[in-house]
């Protein structure tokens, strides 16, 4: 569309109907602010002039959603809404508190329950885990929610207890509900991930142990030190490897050192079956672009690094 | 030989290829085995493609199918389940005088039939065309595509009507369906006239796959509750595009007595291809979108596209290519031809959206170096105000960012105190910002990522799930970001240019 219609097409809708859509978009305006401020009377009275004035209008038809939600609330409910609007607003610390200590105050109800899960998300996004699972055990308590609000609830309870430093707890109140999902699916990691550095350590500190005292235990007896450097080599690249790419090395780890201990001991084979100086560099430099294929295939297969492609 | 021998062992012990991005149909889940599934097909026999095109009753531009199996104009058939669902709206032409609806039926239904008109009463009471309400026919189309597993099949209906001629800024009211079998009776409005400086408002978002917690049903009554005039999307509506049953449940997702329908049958819902969609022939055929087949597109102009609303230019781009010189090539032609073209006396707002980030900070997908190069330069000349970007599961807004260093990092360009980008004379200067800012609005209903704000050209990052909705005024903007689980603002932004 050239410059000059569009201005001919904006020109002749300002003059037929200058009033009313100048008239909207100010009354639009004002409910807006209005419930911002948490004042769903002022709002109600602004959308509804505004409806009166231009029914037909596109601004009308978004006056008559927002007044489905301010309306049906009525009394104290809707004193509710607008502290509950308020402090989506503006969701500070001290806002949150005044809210909390209000809450016993209102009738039960949807408005209610979204107070209280506005309540409990923050403390923990505010950093009081302790808090915020009182808030949804209480959001729990309450009647009349949905499957998928009830959903919520538990993983937002499982979440404050996990950080609260409880996450059997946290496994518990997912497992008992029958939510598995993804989040009692990171908080299952997290375990292994706690058991599995644990025990990385352990064997790795064993194996050092054995080693520096094999003559004494005479365990590793027949280890030669070749074969010793083999068997670190073959725990420590795949840790080393788990450690710095995947919060959850365990499964990482395991899944390395059992896919490199094929190349290693190829790489062992190759190195005493070598003629000379020449084929054991080969050997080794396969060995380690082999270990480097194994490591990329296994990061990408457990999403510690993105693949190629997307 | 031995090397070679290694490397397949290590590589036989995975299959796939990058954890939750293999849209790719050999990475799918295994046989569920579930009853409910159609009866498989010989999925080796090949079956005839058609395209269909025509001029709908009062539109100007020509809308085409895509290749599917069955396509052309509505007939009379009622098949045993011809109520529409899926009902869903978008824009195919001219915004302010057009709208366009699809919906999904039984596979023997062919009727295709718009009633509308002002009068909602009216509308509803209908069974044809009255004196207060049109009718307008449009097409339907089958494709045939997965079903539950990658090895099964199953074909699909699904039905498209435009509507033009319509007045700007106003609200009607609309059934689809046919005689005896119509959908409950939406409202819809066009957009204010082009141009105007009325207030006017949309929703971003993206990344709905999955559907953590029924975030996505939960997002979309908010955003039809806040009043949205329009929602775009940049991609990954669902995780194996080839999949009917993920459509279905991205249409059919409910709470309470609220179902998605409810809010994207109102709400234009303009679609960018993400690579979970992956330009197949389901999210082609299912959401219209204006249509002009440029050089080098594909998805008969689905592809990328752009259209205005009120004053703002959309652009909507595809950065999930067949082939990857596309992005430089043939569609950053298309994008300096498209932006050059733009008047910013009447569209002084300008929007790109597409899916993977140009400025993203620490989260699972690094930014794209490919799309900073190829596209970042053409934002600049033009301008660009807002880059709606999704992929990474998370909240972030950029600062305002012109130019590119030496190594393809991103220059900060100068900043209110807000992080907004600065203005000549604001009021009646160029309106062009010091810089374009990158938003990541893109966890409705996808598993979060863990983001940070540290990077320097990041001004604000959330791992929350979230979608925007931004306010514009005239040569006033807000942007704000909410928490979709409890409505609270996460982030706000407002300037004027
Ligand atoms: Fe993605």
């Amino acid at each position: 569309m050239t410059r000059w219609f569009a201005g001919v097409v904006v020109a002749v809708t300002l003059l037929a109907a200058p009033g009313a859509a100048q008239d909207s978009a100010r009354r639009w305006r004002e409910g807006r602010a209005a419930e911002r401020r948490g004042d769903p009377a002022a709002a109600i009275a602004e959308y509804r002039a505004l409806i009166d004035g231009d029914p037909t209008g596109r601004l009308a038809t978004r006056a008559r959603r927002r007044l489905e939600v301010l309306e049906e609330p009525v009394g104290r409910e809707r004193e509710a809404l607008g502290a509950l609007l308020e402090a989506r607003q503006d969701p500070s610390r001290e806002r949150i508190q005044a809210l909390e200590g209000a809450l016993e105050g209102y009738p039960a109800g949807e408005v209610r329950r979204e107070a209280r899960n506005l309540v409990a998300s923050r403390w923990l996004a505010l950093g009081e885990p302790e808090r915020a699972a009182a808030g949804y055990r209480r959001l729990l308590a309450e009647g009349g929610m949905t499957d998928l609000q009830a959903e919520r609830g538990r993983a937002g309870l499982a979440r404050s207890l996990a950080a609260a430093g409880d996450p059997a707890g946290a496994m518990r109140v997912l497992e008992e509900a029958g939510d598995g999902g993804a989040l009692l699916d990171t908080l299952a990691a997290e375990r292994r991930a706690r058991v599995g550095r644990g025990l990385s350590v352990a064997v790795l500190a064993l194996f050092l142990v054995l080693l520096a005292w094999r003559t004494r235990f005479r365990v590793l007896d027949g280890l030669t030190r070749r074969g010793a450097s083999l068997a670190a080599w073959t725990l420590l690249v795949p840790l080393a490897i788990a450690t710095a790419y995947d919060a959850e090395a365990l499964d990482t780890f395991a899944l390395l050192a059992t896919s490199s201990a094929p190349v290693l001991l190829g790489a062992a084979a190759w190195g005493r079956h070598a003629r000379n100086r020449r084929e054991r560099w080969l050997g080794a430099a396969t060995a380690v672009a082999a270990q480097v294929a194994v490591a990329y295939l296994v990061l990408v297969e457990r999403g510690a690094i993105l693949g190629v492609g997307w | 030989m031995r090397r070679v021998t290694l490397l397949l062992l290590a590589a036989s012990l995975f299959t796939g290829c990058g954890d939750d991005d293999g849209a790719s149909p050999d990475s799918g889940p295994a046989d569920a085995g579930v009853d409910a599934a159609p009866a498989p097909r010989d999925l080796g026999q090949e079956r005839e493609l058609t395209v269909f095109d025509y001029v709908p009753e009062g539109c100007s531009g020509t809308v085409r199918t895509p290749e599917v199996v069955e396509a052309g104009m509505g007939g009379e058939t009622l098949g045993a389940a011809p109520t529409p669902d899926h009902v869903h709206v978008a824009i195919g032409e001219e915004a302010s005088t057009t709208f366009a609806v699809n919906w999904h039926t039984d596979l023997a239904t062919d009727v295709t039939q718009i009633l509308y008109g002002l009068d909602e009463d009216a509308v509803d009471a209908a069974d044809g065309a009255t004196d207060e309400v049109a009718v307008r026919s449009g097409h339907t189309l089958v494709y045939e595509t997965r079903y539950e597993t990658l090895t099964d099949s199953l074909d699909v209906r699904i039905h498209e009507v435009h509507v033009c001629g319509l007045e700007p800024s106003t609200t009607y009211y609309y059934k689809v369906g046919g005689p005896g079998a119509w959908s409950e009776t939406f409202d819809v409005a066009t957009a204010p006239v082009l141009g105007s400086t009325e207030p006017w408002t949309f929703a971003a978002s993206g990344d709905s796959r999955n559907n953590t917690a029924g975030v996505w049903q939960l997002a979309q009554r908010q955003i039809l509750e806040a009043g949205a005039d329009l929602h775009v999307f940049s991609g990954d509506a669902v995780n194996l595009s080839a999949l009917q049953t993920e459509w279905d449940a991205f249409f059919e997702a409910r709470e309470g007595d609220f179902q998605v329908q409810d809010a994207l049958a109102r709400i234009p819902f303009m679609v960018s291809n993400g690579n979970h969609d992956n330009l197949r022939v389901n999210y082609l055929a299912q959401f219209a979108m204006p249509q002009d087949i440029s050089e080098g597109e594909g998805g008969q102009g689905e592809e990328w596209y752009s259209f205005d609303y009120a004053n703002a230019h959309f652009v909507v781009l595809n950065d999930t290519v067949e082939d990857d010189a596309t992005i430089s090539g043939p569609e950053a032609d298309w994008l300096r031809a498209d932006l050059a073209a733009v008047d910013r006396d009447v569209t002084p707002w300008v929007f790109a959206v597409h899916h993977r980030n140009l400025y993203t900070c620490m989260s699972s997908h690094s930014p794209s170096g490919q799309l900073r190069t190829a596209w970042q330069p053409i934002y600049d000349e033009f301008a660009v105000d807002v880059v709606f970007q999704g992929h990474n599961h998370v909240y972030e807004r950029s600062r305002p960012i012109r130019g590119l260093t030496a190594t393809n990092e991103g220059v900060v360009a100068a900043e209110g105190a807000g992080g907004e980008p600065t203005f000549e004379a604001p009021g009646g200067g160029s309106g062009e910002p010091s810089g374009t800012l990158y938003f990541t609005a893109a966890a409705i209903g996808a598993p979060l990522y863990e983001v940070s704000d540290a990077c320097p050209t990041t001004r604000a990052a959330q791992g929350v799930a979230n979608y925007l909705m931004v306010d514009v005024d005239d040569r006033s903007i807000t942007f704000t970001a909410r928490n979709i689980e409890t409505g609270a603002v996460i982030d706000e932004l407002t300037y004027s240019k």
